[in-house]
């Protein structure tokens, strides 16, 4: 167990517990697995929020806790005073969700320090009363100090300063000095990932598509060799081309999966450029890695039968599909819980996911396998109101043998579509085929889909 | 050996359909031995136990296209398909090419597909829409393509059969009634016909002729129920075969 919600704690949850433990003590909690990568990409992401405090903001090198050190040298007078400022970021943190501890101090190791195991003013004294933990010293050494009955930061400076490396090493007296200030300790900045581009300039503009593609080609394999060092791969790429006169077209590729290869790529670049239109003459073109992430890399195995063929095969086919189609011409369908049928699913695109869940089931409810884009009005003969007898559609009549009970499908004024009220029934025919069809609130009936 | 043979034997029903059998079931050993190793591991069950009994290996081969033909609009042969694409879709996602947005996301779960492992894609035209079905059904690692065709060209019916053969999906091709009497490239023709559901409301009766199988032994038609209340599909009867042996050549 390593970090426990608000909610938990009252069952009596803690940090450090066994999961089994903590399971029997809190049986309704859901238990995620620590995923320190995803932790350490989150902090980052608030390391560049935090930049609207402090020029320089670098994560603590030394523990596995989360922890954002924030240089304010002369950031201060900006936001009152540093109480000012620490509140400020407390409720900036607060609007993003997160649940913080700051303490200000002259520095990192007194910060740190009194931000996890004190409070009050950093003076000197109340460092000196805090625990050993505070030093940021590993576990095997707090223990040992403990057995030493050295509890506290205090009793170690009161120790001569030359008998501590000998018995514990020089960390101990590196992480003193760091805390009281005899010793510099540098805040790393963590900084934002430049842009990667590539840039092509000529004098005689070019024309024909394919003088354009061999010129991306060369500044595709640029643009990979920028960021294949990072162990990086793209996931959108935009590609300008500036004419003289008219205004630059911007053309996009966008990935399902991060890639660096060159001919992957490259396909996709040359099915979006046959499908735009291309400026007159191209004097500059640009391109740039406008997203990227970490390439996943997979090992081969000696035998190339034993793999499986594939997900690296139909992410790239839903690459090649999205990028002749379109991107919302690719799409999986997410139920949505709605009453009005044409509303009942979503379309979600694939090279861009919003959400990654599963797909609730619809309970129970008949519904036909094709449903037209718009219900075709149809003209019915009934025997009586909910009896319809025969239809008339595509200048076919059809003998209505068997007619279920109306279902009423029924929404209210404040949703999107107004105000409907459908009764539909589902009609079996002389000839066996199988229709939807609704009544709607003025008596007119349509064929909304049909059973195939 | 051919079925005129049979007349002379002796009068009795009894007597004369065990011979019948007797020679089906020699001539199908004949048909395996002759056919190489086209191994069971490659076959897709359609899911419906009546259906595999009328297809040789028991169900549809992985890398080839299989046409189903509603003999009326409303008929029930896109379920059928979509029912053997849920088998299929346990080796890959299934893609449906769906031009005329037609096909209804809340009705699949009755025909056992997996939303998660489903990707549809919507081209806009005609031409788009048959690059989209070639370029899926050679993917490696797609399971089924499904798509529902109106008018389909010989060249286009070949390039779509060759692109199968290069793929390791089934492909299953929805066609109105005009296809049946249209030749195609496809492995396998199924003619499903609605009957009405009498007496009781609501079991679609469905007639499932297979009018072509590649390697088959007959022009076999089997009649079979789709339970709505369950999603269930049994067999009802199975209509006698017809007088002619079609052997189609491998």
């Amino acid at each position: 167990m390593t970090i426990s919600s608000h909610d938990a704690i009252p069952h009596g949850v803690r940090s450090g517990m066994p999961l089994a433990e903590a399971q029997a003590l809190c049986e309704s909690a859901t238990f995620i697995p620590h995923d320190v990568e995803a932790d350490g990409h989150e902090l980052q992401t608030l390391a560049l929020l935090t930049q609207y405090f402090s020029p320089t903001v670098g994560m603590e090198q030394s523990s596995g806790s989360h922890c954002l050190v924030l240089d304010i040298t002369g950031c201060a007078h900006l936001f009152g005073d540093e109480f000012g400022l620490a509140r400020q970021l407390l409720a900036e943190l607060a609007r993003y969700g997160y649940f913080a501890h700051v303490a200000v101090a002259k520095t990192i190791g007194a910060a740190w320090g009194i931000a996890r195991y004190g409070h009050g003013t950093a003076s000197d004294r109340r460092l000196r009363s805090l625990p050993i933990e505070a030093l940021r010293i590993p576990d095997k050494l707090v223990r040992s100090l403990q057995d030493f009955d050295l509890r506290r930061i205090g009793q170690l400076t009161a120790m001569p300063r030359d008998s501590l490396p000998a018995r514990f090493g020089t960390v101990l007296t590196e992480r003193l000095d760091q805390m009281f200030g005899h010793r510099e300790e540098l805040v790393v900045p963590v900084s934002r990932p430049k842009p990667v581009s590539a840039k092509w300039v000529t004098e005689e503009p070019i024309r024909h598509l394919k003088a354009i593609e061999h010129v991306c080609e060369n500044l595709l394999v640029e643009v990979l060799e920028a960021i294949r060092p990072q162990r990086q791969g793209l996931l959108l790429l935009t590609l300008t081309l500036k004419n003289e006169g008219g205004s630059p077209v911007e053309i996009q590729v966008r990935l399902a999966q991060p890639t660096d290869s060159h001919r992957h790529v490259m396909s996709l670049l040359n099915l979006k450029l046959e499908a735009t239109l291309l400026p007159e003459w191209v004097f500059a073109v640009e391109m740039e890695a406008s997203v990227r992430a970490p390439v996943r890399v997979q090992q081969r195995s000696l035998f190339a039968d034993d793999q499986p063929a594939g997900d690296g095969d139909v992410r790239r086919l839903i690459d090649s599909l999205s990028a002749r189609l379109g991107q919302n011409a690719v799409v999986r369908p997410r139920l949505m819980p709605e009453a009005t049928p044409e509303r009942a699913v979503g379309y979600e695109p694939l090279t861009n996911p919003t959400t990654d869940g599963q797909a609730d089931s619809a309970v129970g409810l008949q519904r036909p396998l094709n449903l037209f884009a718009t219900p075709e009005s149809i003209c019915v003969v009934t025997a009586a109101p909910d009896a319809p007898v025969r239809i008339t559609w595509n200048r076919q009549d059809h003998r209505l043998i068997h007619v279920t009970k109306a279902e009423r499908i029924a929404t209210d004024w404040w949703q999107e579509t107004g105000s409907i009220r459908r009764d539909y029934f589902q009609a079996e025919s002389d000839n066996g085929a199988r229709f939807w069809l609704f009544r709607d609130r003025a008596n007119n009936w349509f064929l909304h889909g049909v059973f195939e | 050996m051919n079925a005129n043979d049979v007349c002379s034997q002796p009068a009795t029903s009894d007597e004369r359909s065990v011979s019948i059998r007797d020679l089906r079931n020699r001539l199908c050993q004949f048909q395996h031995r002759l056919r190489s190793n086209e191994c069971v591991a490659n076959v897709v069950s359609t899911g419906v136990s009546a259906l595999d009994g009328i297809l040789p290996g028991g169900g549809l081969l992985r890398g080839t296209l299989s046409e189903w033909i509603a003999a009326v609009p409303g008929s029930g042969a896109a379920s059928l398909a979509m029912r053997v694409a849920s088998e299929a879709q346990q080796e890959g996602p299934l893609i449906i090419v769906d031009r005329q947005k037609q096909f209804y996301a809340p009705a699949f779960h009755a025909t056992g597909v997996c939303l998660n492992r489903t990707i549809l894609v919507r081209p806009e035209s005609r031409g788009d829409e048959l690059w989209a079905v070639e370029k899926a059904l050679r993917c490696p690692g797609v399971g089924a393509v499904v798509c529902q065709l109106e008018r389909l060209r010989m060249q286009e019916f070949r390039r779509l059969q060759l692109a199968a053969e290069a793929g390791t999906a089934v492909g299953l091709l929805i066609r109105p009634s005009i296809a049946h009497r249209q030749s195609g490239w496809a492995s396998v023709r199924l003619l499903v016909t609605p009957r009405l559901s009498v007496p009781r409301r609501f079991r679609r009766c469905l007639e499932v002729r297979c009018l072509y199988v590649k390697g088959g032994l007959a022009d076999r038609t089997v009649q079979m129920e789709v339970c709505d209340e369950t999603n269930t599909v049994c067999m009802a009867a199975e209509v006698s075969h017809s007088a002619t042996v079609q052997a189609a050549g491998a």
